[in-house]
């Protein structure tokens, strides 16, 4: 072999050498920046599945779910969820024009979820409501949510003929503090449980 | 006997008055007053949740910190929940609550980020140095190295 092709042999594998010295400084520096930041929010069933969400809801019965955060905006975010109940002819969210429901809230949970972590919530609900025969309607008269008791519901859900059930959408809006504004703004993401709710009634 | 009874009223009196002024802090609160305190809690946990975030920049393991502030969060929003109800005094209490959570927590959150920031400071210093340390030590040692086989290789090349 000769000199010249000792050199080159020589250059790569001090190269190589010097990479993998350099490897600890490079790893930090060389780091590909985040192009999108955003937040997760999801619903899983009973058993942590995507599955066995309820549906026919009698009245006392304890329904459990779970409500998933997931932060990816690059910074600890201040989230509020804002949990609204409707009947079929209720503002609901809209995630075409994503805009929030104008329904007030019935209870706000907070959290506080660091970046790139996942925040959970159980949420453990029943519902109190009565079928009203001779008006062919369901009251909803107050909903407990985590041992909370959200009191004097007053809702009046009458016969939906297109779905066949006396329709009840429970549902969690996302909404993120903004540290510039200081105040809450509509995170564009919600999650919702569509609900029958006649079961015990009308058997 | 007379002294003794006086002693008794007395006492009887002192418990009242005590019980009295207790009662007058916590009940009757006005619309206004629970309001405020709400107020003045929300802006507590936004300061909180400032210096907590401020932490989570500097690498700081925040989780305990936010759990801490997750419960006064969920303090809050009981107490605003009976402000809607109209109970005030539940909603005073509560905020209240949720503000004790939080005393002396934004100093905490200064310094789990001050002692990330050293690590990570103290972590990225040695860091640098050690690489500069290993590739000087691969440079000068490749140089003599190769200075080493030249001369070998002409002395074979004399021979």
């Amino acid at each position: 072999m000769s000199m010249e092709e000792h050199r080159v042999l020589f250059l790569v594998v001090g190269g190589v050498l010097i990479l993998l010295v350099a490897s600890p400084v490079l790893s930090r520096v060389l780091v590909l920046p985040r192009t999108e930041f955003f937040s997760e929010l999801w619903l899983l069933g009973p058993s942590h599945m995507a599955e066995d969400y309820p549906f026919n809801i009698t009245s006392g019965s304890e329904y459990n779910v779970f409500l998933g955060i997931g932060n990816r905006l690059g910074y600890t975010a201040y989230y509020k969820v804002l949990v609204k109940f409707r009947s079929q002819n209720q503002s609901a969210a809209d995630s075409f024009n994503r805009t929030p429901s104008s329904l007030p809230a019935l209870y706000e949970i907070r959290t506080f979820v660091a970046d790139e972590e996942v925040g959970e919530i159980p949420l453990a609900f029943s519902f109190n409501h009565l079928y009203n025969e001779s008006r062919l309607q369901v009251d909803v008269n107050s909903l407990t949510l985590n041992q909370i008791e959200l009191e004097n519901l007053d809702y009046i859900i009458s016969w939906d003929s297109a779905r066949s059930v006396f329709f009840g959408n429970l549902f969690f809006e996302l909404w993120i503090f903004d540290a510039s504004s200081s105040s809450f703004q509509y995170h564009e993401r919600f999650v919702d449980l569509k609900f029958n709710m006649t079961s015990q009634a009308l058997t | 006997m007379r002294s003794r009874l006086s002693r008794v009223f007395f006492f009887a009196v002192l418990v009242s008055v005590v019980f009295g002024c207790s009662v007058n802090v916590v009940l009757g609160v006005s619309e206004e007053e629970a309001s405020s305190v709400l107020v003045a809690a929300e802006s507590d946990i936004v300061v909180c949740y400032s210096a907590v975030a401020e932490a989570d920049e500097f690498g700081a393991n925040v989780t305990v910190l936010l759990t801490r502030l997750g419960e006064a969060g969920e303090l809050l929003s009981l107490g605003e929940l009976a402000f809607g109800d109209g109970d005030f005094d539940s909603a005073l209490v509560y905020a209240g609550q949720s503000q004790g959570m939080l005393s002396g927590f934004v100093d905490e959150a200064h310094d789990l980020g001050e002692l990330a920031f050293n690590e990570q400071y103290w972590s990225l210093t040695t860091t640098i140095l050690g690489s500069i340390i290993g590739v000087s030590a691969v440079v000068v040692g490749s140089v003599v190295f190769w200075f080493l086989l030249k001369r070998k290789v002409k002395e074979g090349a004399g021979k």
